[in-house]
């Protein structure tokens, strides 16, 4: 699974998503109605004043799930994060772990654990204090305490450091011990918070598989808040897009990559090409679009309940598009355009091809073969087709 | 060259307004009364050598100082009053400082206004208004008396207890500023994590908030502690005869003895009092960082 | 602590002399006096600066050992000041003051010859000082509180402070004495039947132990709150200056609080003190120093100022022009029987005075 992430990618999209959508093959409880899920939101409300930061959320999460809360900021993800932590209290609405109802609970009674964004390392203790400080709380007597704060801390990579500081380690170092400090009571879910934002990004991404080691390690219930679609694809078992205080969609990684339910994941997720049209016919399960006077309609699978008239956008994703110089001669969709941008990567090639209406689209190429004939350049006239099962019909 | 301009202003600041005042007065402190002006000998001028300059240094005074027990004891009762006053102070003031850090940011400039307010009066007119409270048919009593609480007043007025009340009162302000900023500087994100793990929020105040204000508390009582030892106008104005201060020493020893020497000797030693215990704790707090490297 | 004649003739002085500055025109010549606070009529001032064209420049103090200390130090750049006998007496020895000259003082001749002999004491020949103004050092005490407590009670003795049987039944309603050895050790001398002026070690302590056998009905030794306390009716009786109890008698009346507070000078004696006005050595504006000073000897001029400070004077000649009730008021001019129990106190000399204090430390904090 690793070497999808190591490869270095332009993009998040350039990588097979699929590779990690499921870190366990065939591990897909959501799709088990007679499982308990761990976490329930339940038509959750959260008003601060007149701002509604969540609307109505109801949402299963499941033992062992790896669970992203993805969106831009302001979109309700950490709010909804802290109610389950019980920092703050839903305007309306339940949550359950585990079938018991904690809403009234009070943050220090909960069985959860949560990594801060800040990491919030207490400054005054030193690493192996930080560690064992939930421990302490719970009364655990105290050669217990260091046996599992040793514990926690070689599992991390800490055990040199734990008799520092937080301020004398680095920010990666800061960023295990408010991790190891968040597993040592042994949790049923951690809540990580933005946990790798303050890393940069090389850190970011082994930081990454070690989150994912650990929780496939300890079979705890992780839920992370991100606003990186690379790191929630890389991590997760399952994605709930939000925006505006409300899920937008919830899926495996590959899922919203490949099955967007709108515009706004797709846009979201990856990178994308938008076409906006109508839908004209639709037989034999595809769907025809206009979307222009005098353009060649696009050929796509028509969605369930799809039907004449609707307005609806085709979405994309760059590498799904052929570049061709000559015409294809079967192609269900091919469009005309002039080469207007190239960015050679090495092992791929970005193309901006503007068609004839003057819309830019982007399509990759990858460099398979060092003797082509005569590479695609700028202000080459080129041809671009896909296959009708590669679009994906929105109507959101 | 800048730079060093820089760096001197702090110690030719020190030098200018401590360290040759006090050579001065240690100077005096060697010296004899004497009927003249001013009222003691020189025993030694700047002319002369080394070798005579430490051979006639006389510290008769100091051995006449911790000879009488008087002496000794304005130390020692200016030190515990001192001492109570501070841990008292902490008291009131840590509530207040901690309640200012908690309030809502935009109402913390207008509370810190108004700790800082009382200093747009007079020190010494504070410190008269505390009588007409405190004083038998004062506005205390009167209060207690008319609630039914008390049927004779209370003596408050001259007794340790108005020393106690002034000084908490007078120096409030400069316990509850570091408290304050020490407090307000705590990442409120420490106390959910604490919670987080499972820690009451009272055991998080001991465990988080209370360690991690130390700076502040360390330094609002130094602030309180090293004035309120020679202290001289609440104790001579609240306090009864009989409320031994080294302030109220020191000054019958320059006014009413006019021994110039003598009570030089005495400041002298008040600033060892004072100066070695903070030295000593400043270094080895200075060691532990050092230690923690 | 030794806060010798405290606040003694309270605020305005500082206010006024200010303003006075403020309205003076620039003068070629001029004279910077020294004097208590509150202690002077201020068209006294105007008054000889339009007679003789000096300007006067008028700073106030309000203790005894603040003069002194400024003094001592040295260059206090004043060409009158007004120190109170016992500091007069050791700055002439310190050799702060220079002598009069009396060929520019033809006023001299109004003097006091009974006042002078007593402040020869301090400085002998009277060579470098003309007194200002004087008083006694006595009992106050609210009359309603005394009564209510002790119908007979001896306010015109000493006995009142020093009976244990006595003072003890005013103890809960407030006792404060001058914080002041040189003023209350003498008295306690007095009323041991010794030499109120003793410097035998012996007999001080005696002093001592019968102040610190009353030392439990004392609620506080001050200088000067006992002014308010009197004034307000916080407490019953109070040993302090003449000037400042009348003080409290006058702004309890004023104040028409219902509190009546009485003077008394105890029949077995009381100290006379003195404040006296002297030229430092180093002023620059001798000439116009002993102007003033000649100025103040008048007796019309004299006669102004006890008229507006309620204190008798050293200077015979001004009586006549003294109010009736002022001059009639025993309080400030005693009766020539009363004036005969009257003692000056002579200054301590080093040694004595460390004893002294040391004495007066240990009945005022039981150290």
């Amino acid at each position: 699974m690793s070497e999808a992430a190591l490869s270095s990618s332009p993009t998040g999209a350039s990588r097979s998503p699929l590779r990690t959508a499921a870190p366990q093959s065939g591990f897909a409880p959501w799709k088990d109605p007679s499982k308990t899920p761990m976490v329930r939101f339940e038509n959750v409300v959260k008003r601060f004043g007149d701002f509604v930061a969540v609307k109505d959320c109801t949402l299963d999460i499941y033992e062992r799930e790896f669970f992203a809360l993805l969106g831009p900021s302001g979109c309700g993800k950490t709010t909804l994060l802290r109610m389950l932590a019980g920092f703050e209290k839903p305007t309306s609405g339940r949550i359950l772990v585990a079938g018991q109802d904690i809403t009234e609970l009070a943050p220090y009674d909960r069985p959860v654990n949560m990594m801060f964004q800040s990491y919030a390392l207490f400054p005054h203790m030193t690493v192996e204090q930080n560690i064992g400080f939930g421990l302490k709380q719970d009364g655990m007597p105290k050669d217990q305490i260091a046996q599992r704060v040793e514990e926690t801390m070689a599992m991390l990579e800490l055990s040199k450091f734990g008799k520092r500081k937080p301020h004398q380690l680095s920010g990666g170092q800061q960023q295990r011990v408010a991790l190891a400090r968040a597993i040592a009571k042994k949790p049923r879910i951690v809540l990580l918070d933005e946990p790798l934002g303050a890393l940069d990004k090389r850190l970011r991404q082994t930081a990454q598989f070690e989150l994912m080691g650990i929780q496939e390690r300890t079979g705890t219930t992780f839920i992370i808040v991100t606003h990186d679609q690379e790191e929630a694809m890389t991590v997760s078992s399952r994605i709930a897009v939000m925006d505006h205080g409300e899920f937008v969609q919830i899926a495996t990684p590959g899922d919203i990559y490949e099955a967007p339910n709108s515009r706004y994941t797709a846009n979201f997720i990856g990178d994308v090409n938008l076409f906006e049209g109508k839908v004209v016919n639709v037989a034999g399960g595809f769907a025809e679009i206009d979307w222009g006077p005098g353009l060649a309609r696009f050929k796509a699978v028509a969605p369930e309940g799809c039907a004449g008239q609707q307005q609806v956008w085709l979405a994309l994703r760059p590498e799904k598009i052929h570049i061709d110089l000559d015409k294809p001669t079967d192609a269900s969709n091919a469009l005309p355009g002039k080469v207007v941008d190239v960015g050679y990567l090495g092992s791929i090639s970005h193309y901006h091809v503007e068609l004839a209406n003057g819309q830019r689209v982007k399509a990759l190429r990858t460099n398979s073969s060092r003797t082509v004939d005569r590479p695609i350049s700028w202000e080459d006239k080129v041809w671009l087709q896909w296959p009708a099962e590669t679009g994906i019909v929105l109507a959101k | 060259m800048r730079r060093w301009l820089l760096i001197s202003v702090p110690y030719l600041w020190l030098l200018v307004f401590f360290l040759i005042p006090f050579f001065i007065v240690f100077k005096i402190s060697l010296s004899d009364i004497a009927t003249a002006i001013p009222p003691y000998t020189p025993v030694f001028d700047f002319s002369m050598g080394i070798g005579e300059f430490i051979s006639k240094l006389d510290f008769e005074n100091y051995r006449f100082i911790f000879n009488d027990s008087l002496y000794v004891n304005s130390y020692f009762s200016a030190l515990k009053i001192a001492g109570i006053s501070t841990v008292l102070t902490l008291l009131v003031a840590y509530p207040i400082a901690y309640g200012m850090a908690r309030a809502p940011k935009e109402w913390q400039p207008t509370l810190v206004m108004l700790v800082i307010l009382p200093f747009w009066t007079s020190f010494l007119i504070r410190v008269y208004a505390w009588i007409g409270i405190l004083k038998k048919e004062g506005l205390l009593n009167l209060f207690l008396m008319n609630l039914g609480v008390i049927s004779e007043p209370l003596t408050i007025m001259n007794t340790p207890l108005a020393v106690y009340i002034g000084i908490i009162y007078s120096y409030l302000p400069f316990m509850i500023l570091p408290l304050y900023a020490s407090l307000e500087k705590i990442n409120p994100a420490l106390l959910e994590a604490a919670a987080d793990l499972g820690s009451p929020p009272w055991k998080s105040f001991w465990q988080v908030t209370f360690p991690l204000s130390l700076p502040g508390v360390l330094a609002g009582c130094f602030l309180v502690f090293i004035p309120a030892t020679g202290e001289f106008v609440i104790p001579d104005l609240l306090g009864g005869s009989d409320t031994l201060m080294i302030g109220k020493t020191l000054w019958g020893e320059f006014f009413g003895n006019r021994d110039w020497p003598v009570a030089s000797a005495v400041a002298v030693v008040l600033l060892l009092v004072l100066v070695i215990p903070i030295v000593m704790f400043q270094s080895n707090q200075e060691k532990e960082r050092e230690a923690a490297r | 602590m030794f806060d010798f004649a405290g606040m003694r003739r309270s605020f305005a002085g500082a206010a006024a002399a200010a303003a006075l500055l403020a309205g003076a025109p620039a003068l070629a010549k001029e004279v910077r006096v020294y004097n208590w606070s509150d202690y002077i009529d201020e068209e006294v001032l105007k008054d000889f600066e339009k007679e003789t064209g000096i300007k006067v420049v008028y700073d106030v103090f309000d203790s005894n050992e603040l003069l002194e200390t400024k003094l001592l130090a040295g260059g206090s750049g004043y060409d009158v000041v007004v120190p109170t006998g016992p500091f007069l007496a050791r700055q002439i020895s310190a050799n702060v003051f220079q002598k009069l000259d009396k060929s520019k003082l033809p006023n001299l001749k109004n003097t006091w010859p009974l006042i002078n002999e007593r402040t020869a004491l301090y400085d002998p020949g009277n060579d470098y000082s003309i007194n200002y103004m004087w008083g006694t050092t006595g009992i106050g005490y609210n009359e309603a509180k005394i009564k209510e407590r002790m119908a007979d009670a001896p306010v015109d003795s000493w006995d009142l402070i020093f009976k244990p049987e006595i003072v003890s039944k005013f103890k809960d309603c407030g006792i404060f004495l001058l914080d002041a050895a040189d003023d209350i050790l003498p008295v306690a001398l007095l009323y041991l039947g010794l030499d109120p002026n003793s410097k035998d070690p012996g007999e001080l302590q005696k002093a001592g132990a019968l102040l610190e056998s009353i030392r439990p009905n004392i609620q506080k030794f001050h200088s000067s709150e006992f002014i308010n306390a009197l004034a307000n009716g916080d407490i019953c009786i109070a040993v302090g200056f003449s000037g400042d109890i009348l003080q409290a008698r006058d702004r309890a009346d004023e104040a028409k609080n219902g509190v009546t507070v009485g003077y008394k000078i105890p029949k077995e004696g009381a100290q006379m003190w003195f404040d006296q006005m002297a030229i430092p050595t180093d002023a620059k504006n001798v000439e116009e120093a002993h102007a003033f000073l000649n100025y103040m000897l008048d007796p019309k001029v004299i006669a102004k100022a006890s008229n507006y400070v309620n204190y008798a004077n050293g200077n015979l000649a001004s009586q006549e022009f003294i109010k009736e009730e002022v001059k009639s008021d025993t309080s400030i001019f005693p009766d020539d029987a009363t004036l005969k129990r009257l003692f000056v106190k002579e200054p301590y000399d080093a040694k004595t005075q460390r004893v002294v204090t040391r004495i007066w430390t240990k009945v005022v904090t039981g150290q």
